[in-house]
């Protein structure tokens, strides 16, 4: 520092104009830089802090973190929820889950492995990948269960051609080839390359969230073994889980078989387009096992629980050790009871096999397929619903499923995945007449005591009709015509109900009364996928058959064939069922429905499930009642179609037998039944497809599910078979008059086609 | 100032840590994140490499802008900081807990983006503060007042992290302006008393002001062995470090690739290079830091006015604060709040805060006129002789 002259004035420099002179006294001038300093200071002491720290962390102790290195990680583990049980009227278990053990493996470990495996390519015919084929052909083969045979048997076909064509565009095929351990895991866990790479694939398609499962339901030996050489299968995680479990009952000869197999459905992994759907997959998370059809899809929502999740220590090798870190449990799934009584069902399935074994070895050696169902007349519960033939579904769930379904799928013969009581589609024959003659007396064409002469045969409009006993000739009132189910008498209703059928064509008088009972549209059964089946009526001749003008408008034979269940006429056994009911309840179309209520695991019901009451339909009591009384003549009146079937029956039953012609194929036996005729409790219906007479291969099985939910104790058609086949039997076949078995196969063979009228029905 | 002038003035030694710990930062996301989406090991690693390109955008503008514009623009910039963290507000209430608004490319982070526009703005009415000579608890009470709506704003997000890094920068710029030592002890003590308020007494008597999480963090720090998320984040941290050893385990990364770390890629990305490089990378990381604060700190003297001076004090906390509190979360000596690591940590808004912050402090050092007289009172040569050798010698008294 200069110090300055006395005399010089100092120059001070003035500042730059844009910085205001800061004066000294105001200012702390020395602490600036001081101040800047200890921050410096502060700065200094903060990086010595962290890098004594960092010399602790990594030099001295190294040794400690590296060995909690070696076993550290942390998983997490989706813990699925268990899925609520399917139980029947009276608690008793149907569907219920079991532990599945399966082996996965963690796609993090196998860099690369997705994208190989996930590759896809776009088939060549169609431009779709095989996975969005593979989707598509799981849509079509639920869709083509609904259809009639013939078409299902044409879909099918094309299903078959396109499943054959997609085997063939493996394009991640060899995408293990790198990691030589995947093939010996496959072996080990005993599935082949193929079938593992197959697994990666479809898994990879889905984006996985977790690990992806090779091998499902793995021998206990299989999963020790790798449980034990953890070291040398890094990766690899058992996954423990649950597979559904499934009711059986005991057949004849003590043989078991699967339970209502038709109702429950598969589960699978959810889709990107079910998640969509919120009634039904409500919450659904990806990842999640859903069902796909039947029961199980239609309560899923109540079935399927929620998620829980479980975040473990694990080691290197992934085995766990140590705490939980978090966990977050399950809930799990509702279980839902259903309208169905195992022991009649269980009943229902021995009948109709057993019917359908005796139909084979007693002159119908066609007789394959049939259906039974039981239902509550009052309220619609479905107490059976058998299908046969029937598949396993304890295989479906197992290990084999995929070609279990294919197998079934491809075979077109017996459709055994079609659930023929709610899908099949059947002419109702004789079943029918109680439509014809509700649609007379409502249509004032008839009295309830209206008396026609039932002949053998009758010629309306140039065409001849028979009566399929043409042995009868005499006058009938509607009682006794619907006990010995006269034809004729039916062929002059629909005679004169055609005659009634406005010109302006707003209605036809026999369909108009077949939709009002419920025909030719779906019942609205809660589980869905029934079928609508088919009442025809000028609308539907002029749509088939277009600009024919020979065939193209309603013909008095039109109507005379539908008023005996003939002609285009298809009907479901449900719809039969629900029609019989009626008739037992006194008018009221009721709602069929399988779910009764939903259960918590606790035991408390949450919610009923029984829907809506039925409608009432206006129909007068007093042609019911007649109605009714004729069907009592069936099983109590000698001149009954089903007087030997039911002889010796300690309850009562009502009903109607019906034969029912197909071109080309043997006659389809019904029988459709309430009981006690005084106050019915229980509607069945069976049809034996080519079974032949009603009265001899349906009333048998009817009876026999009857004795089991009335709890009479008498001898099962199979009992009886065995005891002829042991010859110690010698008693009349099972519902057969003899004389009435030679007229019939006479007469059966005279409505062979050359007269072009399909008459004659029983 | 032209360009090429300015470039000549410019730090090229800041610059030069700057790029090398944006390059290492880098190569540890990437390597973090190459399991992080099965099919796509490059996701994370191109929007980071896209998110340092903006970031050294908007350096060079805010190293081009001349940072006395910002007085004039202090309105706008204060009011579009609140009007931003109000908005993140209301998204919050919509979706419950968000601290960002989504943009079509990247989502917005207010909170981040405050913490340079603080600086300015603070910068600003500090320096009116000291040539009106108001001092002591005058200028910390201003200082309060400007700072504190946004500091709620942050703090009800919640993000108690980022609002501890607005309390250090304030606190740094009052400190370099002349706040009392015996003031700032007080300060200090009112924070601790506050942390003790929020954390202890307040849910105890029923009013917890910090979610539950947020509290666990800070008690996980305090207790390590517990079983908590936070607890758990601290230790698998330690234990990736630990593991590292002396030069670390190489490039195949396996504890903080793996699922056991989970944030590797944001708040842990510390512990990557820990993994990977050992001790020596990771003092080399720290050093570079150190040299990063040495090269603002000298600016802070000598800056051509009083705004750009605080502005330098205000990045100097900043990036103090943020290096601390994350590195010290890292090595399990400070409780896990969302603070990045500056330059290293990935996320659109952080990197472009905190090259932003650079940015201002690149056109603060290269305004520094040596040839200028210093400007008198504040450029004293200090008697502690702190001598810089380019400093002219000052006639003035």
């Amino acid at each position: 520092m200069s110090t300055p002259s006395v005399d010089e004035p100092t120059i001070v420099q003035p500042p730059p104009p844009e910085q205001p002179l800061v004066t000294a006294e105001v200012f702390d001038r020395d602490g600036a830089a001081r101040r800047v300093a200890v921050l410096g200071g502060v700065a200094i002491v903060i990086v010595v802090i962290l890098i004594l720290r960092l010399w602790s962390l990594q030099v001295l102790d190294v040794q400690t973190y590296r060995a909690q290195a070696n076993s550290n990680g942390l998983r997490s583990i989706d813990v699925p929820a268990s899925r609520g049980q399917i139980l029947d009227a009276q608690g008793k278990l149907l569907v219920g889950s079991r532990p599945s053990n399966a082996v996965a493996i963690d796609p993090t470990r196998f860099p690369d492995l997705l994208t190989l495996c996930g590759r896809d390519v776009a088939g060549p015919v169609d431009g779709r990948t095989s996975n969005e084929r593979a989707l598509a052909i799981s849509a079509a083969l639920i869709e083509a269960a609904r259809f009639s045979k013939a078409r299902r048997v044409a879909r099918i076909a094309a299903i078959q051609r396109e499943l054959d064509g997609t085997e063939q565009v493996r394009a991640w095929a060899g995408c293990t080839k790198q990691y030589p351990q995947l093939a010996e895991l496959a072996q080990v866990s005993g599935i082949t390359v193929v079938e593992l790479e197959d697994a990666i694939h479809t898994a990879a398609i889905r984006a996985p969230f977790d690990s992806i499962v090779l091998a499902k339901d793995v021998d206990r030996n299989v999963l020790f073994y790798l449980k034990e050489r953890a070291a040398q299968y890094p990766g690899v995680r058992i996954v423990e889980g649950t597979a559904r479990a499934y009711r059986t009952s005991r057949g004849t000869q003590g043989k078991t078989y699967p339970l209502a197999p038709h109702l429950w459905g598969e589960l699978a992994e959810v889709s990107a387009e079910q998640i969509k759907d919120q009634v039904t997959y409500r919450n659904a998370e990806p990842g999640d096992l859903v069902g796909q059809r039947g029961v199980e899809r239609y309560f899923d929502r109540y079935l399927r629980g929620t998620s829980g999740l479980l975040q473990r220590r694990v080691n290197a090798f992934g085995d766990p050790v140590g705490a939980i870190v978090r966990s977050q449990a399950a809930r799990p799934g509702d279980n839902i009871r259903l309208t169905i009584d195992a022991g009649i069902q269980s009943a229902a399935e021995t009948a109709l096999r057993e019917a359908i074994a005796y139909a084979k070895t007693h002159g119908h050696p066609a007789a394959e397929g049939g259906a039974i169902i039981a239902m509550d007349p009052r309220t619609g519960a479905i107490r059976a619903m058998a299908s046969n033939p029937g598949f396993d579904p304890a295989i479906l769930a197992g290990p084999g499923g995929q070609k279990y379904w294919n197998s079934l799928v491809r075979n077109t013969k017996a459709s055994p995945l079609l659930d023929r009581a709610m899908t099949g589609l059947y002419p109702a024959g004789s079943t029918f007449k109680p439509v014809t003659a509700i649609a007379s007396v409502e249509g004032r064409v008839a009295k309830s005591d209206s008396v026609i002469q039932c002949t053998p045969e009758v010629t309306i409009d140039g065409q001849t009709y028979r009566n399929f006993e043409s042995g009868i000739n005499e006058p009938m009132n509607l009682v006794q015509a619907m006990t010995a189910s006269c034809d004729t008498y039916f062929y002059e209703l629909g005679k004169r109900l055609y005659e009634a059928t406005p010109k302006s064509g707003q209605f036809e008088p026999q369909p108009l009364w077949a939709r009002r009972l419920g025909f030719g549209a779906s019942t609205g059964i809660d589980i869905g996928g029934d079928a609508a089946g088919n009442v025809p009526d000028a609308a539907y001749k002029k749509r088939r058959f277009g600009d024919d003008r020979v065939h193209n408008r309603w013909t008095s034979g039109d109507s005379i064939l539908q008023s005996i269940g003939q002609g285009d006429l298809e009907v479901t056994p449900l719809q039969i069922a629900r029609l019989y009911a009626l008739i037992a309840n006194g008018g009221t179309l009721v709602q069929p429905h399988v779910g009764a209520s939903v259960y918590g695991q606790d035991g408390t019901m949450r919610e009923k499930l029984e829907s809506a009451p039925g409608e009432k339909v206006a129909v007068d009591p007093y042609i019911l009642a007649t109605i009714r009384k004729g069907l009592e003549g069936v099983t109590q009146d000698p001149d009954g179609t089903a007087y030997t079937a039911f002889k010796g029956f300690p309850i009562l039953v009502a009903g109607k037998t019906g034969t029912a012609e197909k071109l080309g194929k043997r006659d389809f036996a019904w029988f459709a039944g309430y009981a006690p005729a005084t106050n019915p409790t229980l509607v069945v219906v069976c049809v034996i497809e080519q079974g032949g007479f009603g009265g001899v291969t349906a009333a048998p099985a009817v009876r026999q599910v009857m004795a089991q939910a009335f709890g009479v104790q008498e001898a099962t058609i199979g009992q009886i078979s065995s005891a002829e086949k042991a010859g110690v039997y010698f008693g009349p076949a099972l519902g057969t008059d003899p004389a009435q078995e030679v007229q019939a196969q006479d007469s059966s063979s005279s409505t062979q086609p050359a007269t072009t009228t399909q008459g004659s029905t029983r | 100032m032209t360009l090429a002038l300015l470039l000549r003035r410019v730090d090229w030694l800041l610059v030069a840590a700057v790029l090398l710990l944006l390059m290492i930062g880098q190569r540890a996301v990437r390597a973090a994140t190459v399991n992080d989406l099965l099919g796509d090991p490059g996701f994370f690693d191109r929007r980071h490499i896209i998110y340092i390109v903006a970031g050294l955008g908007f350096a060079a503008v805010a190293m081009v802008i001349d940072p006395r514009i910002y007085r004039r623009l202090f309105w706008f910039i204060y009011g579009s900081t609140i009007g931003l963290l109000i908005i993140v507000l209301g998204f919050s209430a919509a979706r419950g807990s968000q601290r960002w608004i989504p943009l079509p490319f990247f989502t917005l982070q207010p909170s981040e983006l405050g913490k340079v526009t603080m600086i300015v703005c603070l910068s600003i009415i500090i320096a009116d503060c000291v040539r009106r000579g108001i001092r002591g608890w005058g200028m910390a009470t201003r200082a309060g007042l400007l700072m504190l709506p946004p500091f709620a704003l942050v703090f009800i997000q919640p993000d108690l992290g980022t609002s501890i890094v607005y309390i250090a920068i304030t606190l740094t710029v009052l400190v370099v302006a002349g706040l009392p030592g015996r003031s700032v002890a007080v300060l200090g003590g009112v924070a601790v008393a506050l942390v003790v308020l929020v954390l202890g007494i307040l849910p105890s008597i029923g009013l917890p002001l910090l979610r539950p999480y947020q509290a666990e963090r800070i008690t996980a720090f305090l207790d390590p062995q517990g079983g908590s998320d936070a607890a758990y984040q601290a230790q698998q941290s330690m234990i990736a470090i630990g593991s590292g050893g002396l030069a670390g385990r190489g490039g195949g990364v396996s504890q903080t690739a793996g699922s056991f770390l989970p944030e590797h890629h944001t708040d842990f990305v510390f512990a990557v290079v820990g993994e990977n490089r050992g001790f020596v990378g990771s003092a080399i990381v720290v050093l570079l830091y150190l040299l990063i604060f040495w090269r603002v700190g000298r600016m802070i003297p000598r800056a051509r006015n009083l705004e750009e001076s605080f502005i330098a004090a205000g990045v100097f906390g900043l990036l103090l604060t943020q290096v601390a509190i994350n590195i010290g979360m890292n090595l399990g000596i400070a409780p896990t709040t969302g603070i990045p690591l500056p330059f290293m940590t990935y996320g659109g808004s952080n990197t472009i805060t905190n090259l932003t912050a650079v940015g201002l402090v690149l056109a603060v050092g290269a305004r520094i006129v040596r040839e200028q007289a210093l400007v008198p009172g504040w450029q004293e040569r200090p008697r502690s002789r702190l001598a810089d050798p380019l400093e002219a010698p000052s006639d003035a008294v």
